[in-house]
């Protein structure tokens, strides 16, 4: 499904990402971990496309197409999503006629009508109690306000409207409490299905006993250092990074 | 100068030619005024508001929308004066400004001696959408009561690259994001006109190029 191959990529004069590979296959999924300042988020960002950074060198193969050229919009629209690390808030924007105007959009890259008013209120209420949102967020200014919880639930209830193929999950567990760690856990796990694919970063193994990794990758220095089964995440858990960077270096 | 006088009214202006305004209104006690500006395009618009705020409790509420392109001049000149106690006055400006389009925003808050409890508020908001744009808001106070509640708030902005990229990794295209967030942005000014000239508004966005 996802091809990266040798990727660099920097912001402003600084170089980022140093050469990262990573192949996921549909029905996978990878964790990332890694030190704060390895370069997680601006994988992330890079892959759906952000303008602030520069690739200089690789190539991203999302389903047989390079998607480097892409805007943010059209990597949306072939099925990649990104929950990102800090939601922007939008004053003054309801999160109903956020996703209203994108749920629209997709349909129409698929040559379909838009949603009427009503298919569309009954998918936003299905979606909201699958992340157990009360449904008075829908009518709310698309993050404003909202605790870390509920922004990171929210990113869950964006994705489960718009069923992405590759969803690349930024820390979507920090500054979760248990009961929001269970919600954005097990509402991603029962989104994973053998057609779709994931990336989650995360510093803890806690969101990975819902979301069973088939890969642990430790990006360090925008370099994928060491890739392992899902036992890694314990260990580093108990020991840090710093014996698998030692080990590298 | 005209001279008016009323009990409670409510006026929208919408300005799309090269007509000004110069007002002059005297509340007197108890009275409510509400003003609607809206200037619309390539227009040279000088706009000249007084309020006297005459007899106790009186409240003015000004709006002001400013959608403006080409070599559009645009000013305000506003003066608020609280001549009495217990009055209220809240003013919200915000004005896009695309191509070489500029505006000046003056408002004067003039709260006398005697004018205590005065409740005065005035805030302009501007979004340049290019690179020769320009906006320029000068608040002005001159306060000689102490017990009143006195705001003042002016920014100049962009679009913001953050929002725009969050709508865009949820499909929503660059050009729809750009308006979701002029419409977000023009829509307080609003709370007092008709369904009509709103609507009116949002086609008139839609038509901007960007
Ligand atoms: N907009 C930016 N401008 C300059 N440097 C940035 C920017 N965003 C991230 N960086 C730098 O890139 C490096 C990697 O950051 P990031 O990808 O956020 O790391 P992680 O998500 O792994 O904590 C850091 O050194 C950070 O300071
Ligand atoms: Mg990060």
């Amino acid at each position: 499904m996802l091809k990266i191959t040798n990727l660099h990529a920097k912001i402003g004069d600084k170089e980022i990402l140093k050469g990262i590979n990573l192949c996921v296959k549909a029905g996978e999924i990878h964790a990332i971990m890694g030190p704060n300042g390895a370069g997680k988020s601006t994988l992330a960002a890079t892959l759906a496309g952000r303008d602030n950074l520069e690739v200089t060198s690789g190539s991203i193969i999302f389903q047989g197409e390079d998607i480097l050229s892409l805007s943010p919009e059209e990597r949306s629209w072939k099925g990649i999503f990104l929950g990102f690390q800090y939601p922007v808030d939008i004053p003054g924007l309801s999160n109903a006629a956020f996703m209203k105007a994108a749920i629209n959009e997709h349909r129409q890259q698929q040559g379909l009508e838009p949603l009427s008013a009503a298919s569309f209120l009954k998918m936003v209420k299905e979606k909201m109690a699958f992340v157990e949102m009360d449904s008075s967020f829908s009518s709310r200014a698309v993050n404003v306000g909202f605790s870390g919880g509920e922004k990171k639930r929210n990113e869950v209830f964006q994705m489960a409207m718009l069923d992405p193929r590759l969803a690349i999950l930024d820390e979507s567990d920090s500054g979760l409490d248990v009961d929001a760690l269970r919600i954005v856990g097990t509402g991603v796990s029962k989104l994973h299905h053998p057609d779709n694919a994931a990336i989650v970063i995360t510093h803890y193994q806690r969101l990975l006993d819902y979301i069973v990794p088939d890969f642990i990758h430790v990006l360090y220095k925008g370099r994928i250092i060491k890739t392992a089964g899902k036992e890694l995440a314990m260990e580093i858990e108990e020991r840090g990074y710093d014996w698998i960077i030692n080990e590298e270096e | 100068m005209k001279k008016n006088s009323m009990k409670a009214d409510k006026f929208c202006y919408i300005q799309s030619s090269n007509e000004s305004q110069n007002l002059c209104f005297n509340l007197q006690e108890g009275e409510s005024l509400q003003l609607t500006f809206i200037v619309l395009g390539d227009v040279k618009v000088n706009n000249h508001i007084i309020i006297n705020l005459d007899g106790e409790n009186a409240a003015c509420s000004l709006r002001g929308l400013w959608l403006i392109n080409g070599d559009a001049d645009v000013n305000f000149d506003v003066k608020m004066n609280h001549h009495v106690a217990n009055c209220t006055s809240d003013q919200l400006f915000k004005g896009i400004a695309n191509d070489r389009a500029k505006s000046n925003f003056f408002g004067l808050i003039n709260v006398s001696t005697d004018a205590q409890k005065s409740d005065a508020r005035q805030q302009c908001h501007n979004l340049l959408l290019s690179d020769d744009a320009r906006a320029y808001a000068k608040p002005q106070l001159e306060i000689y009561a102490d017990d009143v509640i006195c705001t003042h708030g002016a920014t100049v902005g962009r679009l913001n690259d953050d929002e725009l990229f969050y709508m865009r990794s949820r499909g929503i295209s660059l050009d729809e994001a750009k308006k979701i967030q002029l419409k977000v942005f023009a829509a307080a000014p609003l709370d007092f006109v008709t369904k009509d000239t709103a609507s009116h508004l949002e086609d008139w966005i839609n038509a901007i190029s960007l």
